[in-house]
């Protein structure tokens, strides 16, 4: 037995009855193992300690190569879980000194992992992001085209006004396409529309949304995403999904057991 | 327009992917901790790396619109 001192990564949680994936390799390669934690069963990964502690992290902390390689992993793991039944994902990062150090953790958190277990039962999670494609590029050329200054105000503040109702429109529509995905599904969150910069995408995204759907229903979701998108391109708006995903978004708690409305 | 349904990590784009596995998630903390706020910073660092990739043909065209 080697004495080299090693961490234990959990990927996420699976109730003890769900069938296991053949697993993809985990962290930089590394053979995932089971651990049961009573009614539990975690998704490990052994790793070297010098490469994974704390301060690797912050080493590594402007390293987009290091830190996406652990994304990948994790998710591919969690995915391949999700193929097989409900996975309650772990947040990034998820260390623990041991085996007992895991289990503890684990027991610590056992009424929180529950909760979040009974809410993406037999549900998966799906991402709508709506883009827009209507960028004005004729109403440039308009004003550009004007010849006198008191053409080119007047075109100018045309051209400002139209902005403005088209954004109104955009955003009027994508809402529409958000509310109406959302009675297709358990739960719906709007999460902050991410910057071209980062999308690496042209079009500006508008909506950026994840849903939580029955895995019954998947078929019929993904048919009114379909048919909202086919409707939705010619208002100049580009709607595309992706799915299914573990439940990300529905599997952290903060907002899930907060004092309940007495209306 | 048709739906696309890839979540295969290697069609995923990395800033989805952060987004999901250190802004998701439940949160189990473990002995070995990292402060939830340094994973804040990391997060937020990253997404500034990752930004110049896709910068470049970008801010040429929103350069040129602001500056007319």
């Amino acid at each position: 037995m080697s004495s080299e001192r090693v961490l234990i990564h959990a990927y996420g949680v699976l109730e003890r009855r769900t069938g296991l994936p053949e697993w993809p390799p985990g962290i930089a390669g590394a053979p995932i193992h089971t651990v049961e934690v009573e009614p539990l069963v975690a998704i490990t990964s052994v790793l070297p300690y010098e490469e994974y502690e704390p301060a690797a992290w912050e080493r590594h902390a402007d390293d987009a190569a290091w830190l996406g390689s652990i994304a990948t992993a994790h998710h591919r793991v969690l995915q391949s879980a999700v193929s097989a039944g409900d996975v309650v994902p772990f947040r990034l990062p998820s260390l623990y000194g041991g085996v007992e150090a895991l289990r503890d953790a684990v027991n610590d958190q056992a009424s929180n992992i529950a909760q979040a277990m009974e809410r993406i039962s037999d549900r998966v999670e799906w991402a709508v992001k709506v883009y827009r494609t209507d960028q004005s590029a004729a109403t440039d050329k308009e004003s550009e085209a004007a010849r006198t200054g008191r053409d080119y105000l007047v075109a100018r503040s045309r051209e400002q006004q139209s902005r403005a109702e088209a954004d109104t429109f955009v955003h009027d529509r994508a809402r529409a396409c958000y509310d109406r995905i959302s009675e297709a599904s358990v739960e719906a969150v709007r999460n902050t529309p991410q910057d071209p910069v980062l999308s690496g995408r042209r079009e500006p995204m508008v909506l950026n949304a994840a849903f939580l759907v029955d895995r019954a229903v998947q078929s019929d979701f993904r048919g009114l995403v379909d048919e909202i998108a086919k409707g939705s391109a010619s208002d100049g708006l580009l709607v595309e999904a992706s799915g299914p995903w573990p439940a990300y978004n529905f599997a952290s708690l903060p907002h899930a057991d907060t004092a309940v409305d007495p209306a | 327009m048709s739906v696309s349904t890839t979540t295969a990590s290697s069609d995923v784009a990395l800033i989805d992917l952060l987004d999901r596995v250190i802004g998701g998630g439940v949160v189990v903390s473990g002995d070995i901790v990292i402060g939830i706020a340094d994973v804040d910073l990391i997060y937020l660092g990253l997404r500034l790396v990752l930004a110049p990739a896709h910068e470049v043909e970008d801010s040429v065209g929103l350069t040129r619109r602001r500056s007319t």
